[in-house]
């Protein structure tokens, strides 16, 4: 285990609360190795799930010889065969996660997405769950495949350490060109300020969705950005486009942004509604532990 | 419009301060780096406009907000009351000095025809008037005429009192001397119930020396000190009347020749100062005058005596006049010298009976023509019966108590054996008369008496109801236990109040003259001499003030009053030498003269008062119905109509609330005729002496003193008006303007701010909903 990167990145506090919990996914998840997860494909396992009558087709073997003669009819048994979860963590590094709030405790959006995925990462693999990850702004930069060893942690972290946000985002682009990566059922977490066309993330979530992916959205945006408290005369450069920059009054146009917010989340939400994803709006100023505990907590009820 | 401080006017340049705030703020900003920049973008394009607006207008109120500061503190004023209208209203007591020094002529040149010189009365009046045309419409004016006794002639619009002025100005001088503190106090009660805050009081005097000088200083300081600690502090003014400075303008005449002379003296005020006291010069006056006696008959002698004053310092050679009514009787020529006084003196018998005026002119052309003629009036009546009940008659001379009682009546022929006396007079005993004697006299005099009966009471009481005079003189027979036993006069009886016994008493009569019992100036020096040792007192039962002569412990000595339409006078000593040495004081004649002549009040109709008393009559109100009038005539031979109140039909009118003009006037309604005679007690009668008048850097000096602002005509003194107090009160228009700002802006501010904090509220709500619903889970 790779203490050291992991220590930089977890807080002891995170590091306690992530590995009490226990990923549990919603659906039977197609897996290498035996987890947690339920597998939809039934085999030769230890937990038996049920007795159905033998039809044409089915493999002699299977048949319960015991029943037979007990019953003189031909059931077949039924048993459970567990999974690992592929899950591959995208991370957005475009120039717009780089923005750093007065309430965030330093961190910029990207160090919290950072964070988020470093503790997802090592709640995935120490449950035996592949866990890849992928990193872009306008196309995807560095794509790490999934992998279920512990040591393969140590790849991620660093990976995402090594990771800089520059340019501008397509994530529509970006999550078409996943599909590719993302050829098996699995998981695929979305960490991101989700700045954009909210029609064409929308778009390229709902194929992802067709494509037998699970999507979580985890929106990461900073305190600043939702409620706009600017009121002196400010100048607001673009993190993405260098020679994009605005001279206003701040107090003049806050009630029109924060409308421009409200309309972008609404879409957002509703766009992801729609495909079955969840979308899990997060602050900067919030712990990013007690996000994936509270996110987790909810899908273990659902 | 003008400003009345100028220099705050230029604060309105603050206005820039906001500008400049604007101006640095917009060159200072900071700087961030912005991720969500798609939201930003598209809040530009729609808000721009709208938010752009508002600040403007922001920024508007902003800079208005010190112009209206600047401009309100600057004080802004409409100089011309007229042009705005209503102006600011405002209460103003005119105190005009009417005294004799207001007759002198403004212009003292000689050599000008006597028709064109103008007195200093006629000037102030003209003052007073371009004052009145002045002001706003809905001010209200008292004047106040300041001679002694003071005149106040109400509440006025401007333009009601105007009218009036002009009459004023061609009205005599009636009055004496200057009563400045009865008038300012008279015009600060006035003010002080006034409808307006703005309270003026406004002196017209030729400020003569002897009235402000020094020794006066202390009143004058008294009196602006209680204006000033009036609820509403009352600011006063002096207008100088008599300086050459206001003259200019006065008339063409005097204009041409007043602006020559100061073109010549560059400080004109002080050398015009001066050029008056030296041509005081032809200037004579009568100080006072004396008719002795007042009540004559027909065959009696008058003596007219003038004190007769020359202020110049010139030898006067005068013709000094006697006329009684018009007609001239008698004229002499003295000569007085320089800065002197002489008497004249002249005899008269009338030739018939009546009320008539004697003047006494000194027919000479000066300064002050007011002060050559003085007016006094002499009665002239038949004789009347007089019957005197004697208690105490004896047989030797000289020994019964009504002795010199008919001495003093009928000197003329007790002594001389002349005609000439007012009365005659009939001795009885106590008892040696009844009710069917009396209907030949028309006054009883008790002398003495021990008592009445019942009978006999009510004989004299019905006696004096019917207009019969009464006459009550104690002595020592007086039984006073059975006195007091009589009906009091409000019960219909003789008795004013209780009366003590006869006590030994050593003393004196008081000094003060009441008019009722006018006497000389030399008969009131005799009065004073007079020793009592015996007397009784009176206690009064009538609530009404007594009139008449108290000794010098104020215990009453002669009570008059009215008794049903008669009059009766007590004595509370005996008439004879028995209580006093009265008898053979020389004041002894004319003082039982005047007690007769009191009880006795013939003509009906026939009343006399001292000036600034008012004139009052009880008249029935004739058949012609509610626009009755009554005629009156003033002595100065004026005239006037006095409407009768529709809604005191039978009561009393007041024909004069406060004659000043000295002599006869006479009132007529329908077939009655009523008359006054207005006299001066004699130790009223004071006359300005001295014509010395005070400068006008005296005036300046004075005024600085004593908190008033001098002025030398009327535009000077509403020139200073106007800047202390302005015309239309523009800058209130300025306050209520920046207080609208200061709202304006307030609104505005807390509008966006309160915008801001409720969109951020709701945003706030909306992103955190789900994290909050999570935490409830």
């Amino acid at each position: 285990m790779p203490a050291n990167l992991l220590f930089r990145w977890l807080k002891p506090q995170d590091f306690a609360r992530v590995s009490q919990l226990q990923w549990i996914a919603r659906d039977v998840v197609e897996g290498l190795s035996g987890g947690m997860h339920r597998s939809r494909h039934i085999g030769a396992s230890v937990d038996f799930k049920e007795h159905r009558p033998y039809v044409h087709g089915d493999e002699i073997r299977s048949i319960d010889w015991k029943l037979f003669g007990k019953t003189d009819r031909l059931y077949i048994r039924q048993y459970e065969d567990e999974t690992n979860l592929r899950a591959t963590i995208v991370v957005d590094q475009s120039g717009s996660m780089r923005y750093t709030g007065t309430r965030s405790d330093g961190l910029s959006k990207h160090e919290y997405s950072v964070r988020l995925a470093a503790c997802l990462a090592y709640l995935l693999i120490s449950q035996q769950d592949s866990v890849g990850l992928v990193t872009c702004d306008t196309k995807i930069r560095t794509n790490v495949p999934a992998r279920a060893r512990p040591n393969h942690l140590r790849l991620l972290i660093e990976t995402l350490a090594n990771s800089q946000c520059n340019g501008e985002t397509d994530l529509g682009t970006v999550l078409q060109e996943l599909l590719s990566i993302c050829r098996r059922r699995g998981h695929v977490i979305l960490i991101s300020d989700c700045f954009g066309d909210p029609n064409s993330i929308e778009r390229s979530l709902a194929m992802l969705r067709a494509n037998y992916q699970e999507v979580v959205v985890f929106q990461v945006m900073d305190d600043d950005e939702v409620d706009f408290p600017f009121s002196n005369r400010t100048m607001f450069r673009s993190l993405e486009k260098t020679e994009d920059q605005l001279l206003i009054d701040p107090s003049s146009l806050r009630q029109r942004y924060l409308e421009n917010v409200k309309s972008f989340q609404t879409a957002l939400r509703e766009g992801c509604s729609r495909n079955r994803i969840d979308l899990i709006p997060v602050r900067t100023s919030e712990s990013f532990s007690s996000v994936v505990a509270n996110y987790l907590v909810q899908r273990g009820r659902a | 419009m003008t400003f009345l401080n100028a220099l705050l006017a230029f604060g309105a340049a603050a206005f820039t301060i906001p500008l400049i705030i604007h101006l640095l703020n917009r060159s200072k900003y900071l700087t961030i780096d912005w991720g969500a920049m798609q939201f930003l973008e598209s809040s530009m394009k729609v808000n721009a406009r709208r938010i752009q607006w508002k600040q403007l207008l922001l920024l508007l109120i902003r800079c208005m907000i010190p112009i209206l500061l600047a401009l309100a503190m600057a004080r802004p004023i409409v100089r011309a009351w007229r042009e705005s209208g209503e102006g600011n209203a405002m209460s103003l007591a005119v105190v005009l000095d009417d005294s004799f020094s207001m007759q002198s002529e403004v212009d003292s040149n000689p050599d000008k025809p006597a028709v064109n010189r103008e007195s200093l009365l006629s000037r102030a009046t003209r003052e007073i008037d371009s004052i009145l045309g002045q002001l706003p419409p809905s001010s209200s004016i008292c004047l106040i005429l300041a001679g002694d006794p003071i005149d106040v002639w109400g509440e006025h619009r401007p333009e009601v009192l105007r009218e009036s002025v002009r009459e004023l100005s061609l009205r005599k001088a009636s009055a004496g001397t200057i009563n400045l503190a009865s008038a300012v106090r008279a015009g600060a009660d006035w003010l002080s119930s006034s409808p307006h805050p703005k309270r003026h009081l406004l002196v017209l005097s030729d400020f003569q020396a002897s009235q402000w000088d020094a020794s006066e200083k202390d009143t004058v300081k008294q009196l602006s000190e209680m204006l000033v600690q009036q609820p509403v502090p009352i600011q006063w003014s002096f207008l100088d009347v008599a300086n050459d400075n206001g003259a200019v303008g006065a008339t063409a005449t005097t204009k041409n020749s007043n602006a020559g002379f100061q073109s010549s003296a560059p400080d004109g005020a002080a050398v015009t100062g001066k050029l008056n006291n030296s041509r005081i010069g032809d200037d004579v006056s009568i100080l006072s005058m004396e008719c002795v006696p007042g009540l004559l008959a027909p065959s009696g002698n008058a003596t007219i005596s003038a004190s007769i004053q020359n202020h110049s310092k010139e030898l006067a050679q005068i013709p000094v006049v006697l006329r009684v009514g018009l007609e001239e009787v008698e004229r002499q020529t003295i000569q007085i010298g320089p800065q002197s006084s002489t008497n004249v003196r002249f005899q008269w018998s009338p030739k018939s009976t009546g009320d008539l005026e004697v003047h006494v002119v000194l027919d000479t052309k000066d300064r002050t023509p007011a002060d050559n003629i003085l007016a006094d009036v002499i009665r002239v009546r038949e004789p009347a019966n007089v019957l005197v009940i004697d208690g105490d008659r004896r047989r030797e001379a000289m020994k019964s108590e009504s002795d010199y009682l008919r001495l003093a009546l009928t000197p003329f022929s007790l002594l001389r054996g002349e005609p000439g006396d007012l009365v005659t007079t009939r001795v009885v005993d106590s008892g040696g008369w009844n009710e069917a004697m009396l209907k030949e006299f028309q006054a009883v005099v008790c002398c003495n008496i021990p008592d009445l009966n019942p009978e006999q009471r009510r004989i004299l009481r019905s006696f004096a109801d019917a207009g019969g005079g009464l006459v009550i003189c104690l002595g020592d027979k007086v039984q006073t236990e059975r006195w007091n036993t009589w009906e009091s006069v409000a019960a219909g009886g003789l008795r004013p109040g209780k009366i003590s016994a006869r006590v030994d008493w050593s003393g004196r009569v008081g000094t003060t003259s009441t008019p009722l019992f006018e006497l000389s100036r030399a008969s009131l020096d005799s009065l004073e001499t007079a020793r009592f040792e015996h007397r009784h007192t009176l206690e009064l039962e009538t609530p009404n003030p007594w009139t008449g002569i108290a000794f010098e412990d104020s215990q009453p000595w002669l009570v008059a009053f009215p008794m049903g339409q008669g009059r009766c006078v007590w004595m509370m000593s005996s008439c004879d030498d028995g209580d006093s040495n009265l008898p053979s004081r020389p004041a002894y004649v004319p003082l039982m003269q005047k007690l007769l002549a009191f009880v006795l009040q013939t003509p009906p109709g026939w009343r006399e008062i001292v000036p600034g008393e008012p004139w009052r009559e009880e008249w029935k109100l004739a058949a012609n119905g509610a626009n009755a009038t009554v005629q009156v005539l003033f002595p100065d031979d004026s005239t006037a109509e006095v409407p009768w109140a529709t809604d005191s039909p039978g009561k009393s009118i007041t024909l004069l609330p406060s004659p000043r003009l000295l002599g006869i006037s006479r009132a007529t309604h329908g077939e009655e005729r009523r008359s006054i005679a207005t006299q001066l007690p004699v130790a009223l009668r004071k006359r300005e002496l001295n014509r010395e008048r005070l400068t006008s850097t005296e005036v300046e000096q004075l005024a600085s003193d004593v908190s008033a602002t001098p002025s030398s005509s009327a535009n000077d003194w509403l020139n200073s008006i106007r800047s202390s107090w302005g015309g239309k009160e523009l800058w209130t228009w300025f306050w209520l303007g920046l207080l609208v700002m200061f709202l304006a802006e307030m609104y505005l501010q807390q509008s966006m701010n309160a915008r801001l904090a409720k969109t951020a509220h709701a945003t706030a709500g909306v992103v955190q909903s789900p994290r909050n619903k999570r935490g409830a889970a």
